[in-house]
């Protein structure tokens, strides 16, 4: 146990010229302030801690933030926590986020045991001042913090507060605003209690704004508004903003509309998810931006749930064969990965005639990513279309993707390995893949043997203790006498697996 | 009433040289380290930053109380970069700082970001107290007593953008929004947060597949004034390229080119050097580009990428030298290029202690020269100038970095190692 420094040592290091002095110091101000007393805490050291502490380096603002979240008690209880709020609102000042994220957390705690309502003038005040000044970090902060204070205002001040939010949505420094944006989504949760007219026009402005990223997150504040109104209110509301911007002539934001097309789907109902976003779902699988056709391929295997099947037969199928030859590896791998969604939902038939061909064809594809994609969707698929037709062409994939010379390759074979086992007959499987496993646990790298022995605990569970009793010990303990420590080691893990 | 009638109509206005900094000395006397390699003023004008060779970062503050005519006072320095070497390819990284540019000040604080050939840093300068604890023997717990010792600039580095350029980066420019900003070397220009210093996100590259079919290099890239969606990308062919970020990920392939037809009849041994831009900007209106290759400067509207608006040469009688610039290889010395804040102006830097301000139709072109008696030297070039540059043409006193006050007009130019201001 380190010797416990003498407080007046600490309170004197709370200026030293050694920065890791002055962080040590600072986190142990609970000490200090236990040692002051009460009293001279709240009269001597905040307002120490608010003039001389806060020009201080980020490393020990940090700090401070820390501390005085647990401060309350410290002061005299809850009465007094007031006194803290000038510190909170200096913290505000600074650029560093970690700072800041550590300042939002302290008051959360703060205010929790707060009273608020004797409290309000502070806080409104304190609000107030970060909103009004020339200082656009403050401005950043005050988005943080008036979601987290507006319950506890009384109703004349909250209004006032969304007053000032909406001057912030409308400053001149990008940031302001963009902080503005991705902060609404906490005033939407405080629906109905904020004003819901205020809100929607904050949204408007939002939506028509110069900066991609303030349009871009408003995706997040539309979803949120969505899940607390009603369904007429969604459609009329929501839906039109979300409609703008997965047309918005930024990729970015096209983007942003796709990842969450599920979320969407699910929020606005079935009927508005096949009517009005699948023709944009088709357009983004389609589209010029690789990163766009990437996420659409991505998020196929859960939209299709809002669709019908003639949709996807006769919209999303004749796009596949295109996609399949696309030029750009992660964006075929994506789709790969597409087809055990797409095969559950379309059926036996339809994936057959139409999934297979192209599956077949990509199993085959010359960048090894791909076909680690494919083997994604494999489980799914042969689930459908059953084992029998894909087992013969997947053989030959696995082979070459156990050798691959890149080792992530080789780790993701490892865990297919598995899943044929589950599929083949016992024999089969000894004939044809224990020699892999054996080759996978002698790997040079090790994450490739972690990987191997992994496996080796699945195929345990998968095909019964005789089984392996039979096969895989013999394998296991032939290690023991490979020349390589390595191998050795390997073969201790494996004895463990059993 | 046309533009271009309209700018004839105009009296151009009349420069004065308001100060300067540095002595008159041979160039052997110069120290190397003392050579200025950047310059930029802050967004608001009131500061101006210089880098030079030795990887110092220096900065004036303007101390003058008349709003139409700044002053500038130095205020204070940092050492910004310092040689390095590379371990993997057994080379020195020289610390000579290529680029500088601002950030939106805030309060007491500003923020620089400088580059040299690889690593770019942000620092921050604010202007604080310094105090000292005063000790003090006390049987009871006392909270330190602080007096002041002195009110001073104190640096820190808030950032290191790492390694993450291949070649010598070139360029750095900030966006208009104060989030990203681009840097930019031979073959790529590279996206970067300003709070992430881990990862930087390839928005051009040059690369071809065989290294040895490389023909084109980058020069310069710079975002527009306004659009933070924009950046203008010069090449070393004579090619413009402006990226639009909201179109696509990667902008090889999307970007606008602007480029002239060649004329196989004008090609001579060194149109293919020549033709290389050294800088380019785009306008304080963004509706043009102002491009320099090392002749002419050239004028491009936004909306048009067959052809310039203006091809303006700059001083014509430096054609006859191109042999002996060659052989001294001044031929390949790169000059900046800037706009004036009502984007009818342009402002550029030549040799012989030689500075240019054009206007933007080309139909004035005024010639500065530098000189330590703070007399205003200037003359007019007609179009069509023809003047013989004798053995006294001094080719070593030459003017790569000049910037233009953001919103007076007001010029800082550097030469060698001396600053020279000049205001209307």
């Amino acid at each position: 146990m380190a010797e416990q420094i003498p407080v007046a040592v600490l309170i004197e290091e709370l200026k030293s010229e050694n920065i890791k002095k002055r962080v040590n110091s600072v986190r142990q101000l609970s000490t200090i302030a236990g040692a002051l007393g009460k009293d001279r805490t709240r009269t001597e050291l905040v307002p120490f801690l608010v003039s001389e502490l806060v020009e201080d380096e980020d490393e020990v603002l940090a700090a401070l933030a820390d501390s005085i979240g647990d401060f309350v008690d410290l002061v005299g209880g809850p009465a007094y926590a007031v006194s803290l709020l000038p510190v909170i609102e200096s913290l505000c000042y600074n650029e560093d986020t970690v700072v800041r994220d550590k300042t939002i957390e302290a008051l959360k705690k703060i205010l929790a045991r707060l009273e608020a309502r004797r409290a309000e003038a502070q806080i409104q005040a304190m609000v107030k001042k970060l909103c009004t000044g020339e200082s656009y970090t403050a401005k950043s902060a005050a988005t943080y913090i008036i979601p987290i204070v507006y319950q506890s205002l009384s109703p004349s001040a909250q209004a006032e507060t969304i007053t000032l939010y909406g001057l912030l949505g409308k400053d001149e420094v990008p940031s302001v605003r963009k902080a503005a944006s991705l902060n609404l989504k906490d005033l939407l949760k405080l629906l109905p209690t904020a004003p819901e007219n205020e809100l929607v026009n904050m949204m408007k402005l939002f939506a028509k704004d110069e900066q991609d990223f303030v349009r871009f997150y408003l995706i997040e504040d539309l979803l949120t508004f969505a899940r607390a109104s009603n369904a007429q209110k969604q459609q009329a509301v929501a839906l039109p903003f979300l409609r703008g911007l997965a047309e918005d002539p930024s990729w970015r934001i096209r983007y942003g509309i796709c990842d969450k097309l599920s979320e969407i789907g699910s929020m606005l109902g079935k009927d508005t998810a096949r009517r009005i976003f699948f023709p944009y779902f088709i357009k983004y699988l389609q589209d010029g931006e690789a990163e766009l056709r990437n996420i659409a391929c991505l998020r196929m295997g859960k939209f299709v749930a809002f669709l019908e099947v003639e949709d996807v037969l006769q919209k999303i199928i004749p796009l596949l064969k295109a996609l399949s030859l696309d030029p750009l590896n992660y964006v075929r791998s994506a789709l790969a990965g597409a087809f055990g969604g797409l095969a559950a939902f379309i059926g036996k038939k339809s994936s057959n005639d139409h999934l297979l061909p192209i599956y077949l064809t990509m199993l085959r594809d010359e960048s090894p990513e791909v076909r680690v994609g494919c083997l994604a969707s494999l489980e799914e698929l042969s689930r459908v279309v059953g084992m029998e037709v894909i087992s013969q062409s997947l053989l030959p994939t696995l082979v070459d993707l156990v050798v691959d010379k890149s080792f992530r390759i080789r780790v993701a074979a490892c865990d297919f390995v598995c899943v044929f086992a589950k599929t083949l007959s016992d024999d089969e499987f000894a004939s044809k893949l224990s020699k892999f496993v054996v080759d996978l646990i002698n790997d040079r790298i090790f994450a490739v043997r972690d990987a191997a022995i992994k496996c080796l605990r699945n195929l345990a569970e998968i095909k019964g203790s005789i089984w392996t009793e039979r096969n895989l010990l013999p394998l296991v303990l032939s290690q023991q006498v490979k020349t390589n420590y390595l191998h050795r080691m390997s073969t201790l893990f494996g004895l463990s697996v059993h | 009433m046309g533009n271009h009638q309209m700018a004839q109509n105009m009296a151009f206005p009349e420069w004065k040289c308001s100060q300067f900094f540095g002595e008159r000395v041979e160039k052997d006397e110069v120290s190397d380290e003392d050579v200025i390699s950047a310059l930029s003023f802050d967004t608001t004008g009131n500061f101006l930053s210089l880098g030079d060779k030795a990887g110092r970062l220096i900065v004036f503050k303007n101390i003058s109380k008349n709003s139409s005519r700044p002053e500038y006072e130095y205020l204070t320095e940092l050492q910004s970069h310092v040689k390095e070497f590379d371990y993997l390819k057994s080379k020195e990284i020289d610390e000579k700082i290529n680029d500088i540019q601002w950030l939106r000040p805030q309060g007491n604080n500003m923020y620089i970001l400088t580059t040299n050939d690889k690593t770019i840093k942000l620092w921050k300068i604010s202007e604080k107290s310094i105090k000292r604890a005063i000790p003090v023997k006390s049987s009871t717990l006392k909270l330190p007593k602080l007096e002041v010792i002195e009110r001073g600039f104190i640096p820190s580095l808030m950032e290191v953008y790492p390694h993450l350029h291949d070649y010598s980066i070139n360029s750095v420019s900030v966006c208009s929004d104060g989030e990203f900003f681009i840097s930019a070397d031979d073959l790529s220009v590279n996206l970067w947060n300003i709070e992430r210093t881990n990862d930087t996100f390839n928005i051009i590259n040059l690369k071809p597949e065989q290294i040895d079919e490389l023909s084109e290099v980058i020069t310069a890239a710079n975002f527009h004034p306004t659009s933070n969606n924009l950046i203008v990308v010069a090449s070393s062919t004579g090619v413009l390229r402006v990226a639009d970020l909201r179109v696509s990920s990667k902008c090889e392939k999307t970007a606008q080119i602007f480029a002239e037809a060649e004329d196989p009849a004008s090609k001579n041994f060194f149109t293919e050097i020549i033709c290389s831009l050294s800088d380019a900007v785009f306008s304080a209106n963004g509706k043009y580009i102002f491009a320099r290759d090392f002749l002419n400067v050239k004028v491009w509207d936004l909306a048009n990428t067959k052809s310039p608006v203006a091809t303006i040469p700059i001083f014509e009688p430096l054609k006859s030298k191109l042999c002996e610039l060659y052989e001294n290889e001044c031929i390949f010395d790169k000059f900046s290029i800037s706009t004036s804040p009502c984007s009818n102006y342009i402002l550029t830097g030549l040799f012989n202690n030689n500075f240019h301000i054009l206007d933007r139709t080309g139909d004035r072109n005024m010639q500065f020269e530098l000189n330590y008696s703070r007399r205003t030297v200037v003359k007019p070039i007609p179009k069509k100038f023809f003047e013989p540059l004798g053995p006294s043409y001094n080719f070593d006193r030459k003017i790569l970095k000049s910037a233009w006050h953001p919103t007076q007009n007001c010029v800082a130019v550097a030469c060698m190692n001396s600053l020279f201001f000049y205001h209307v």
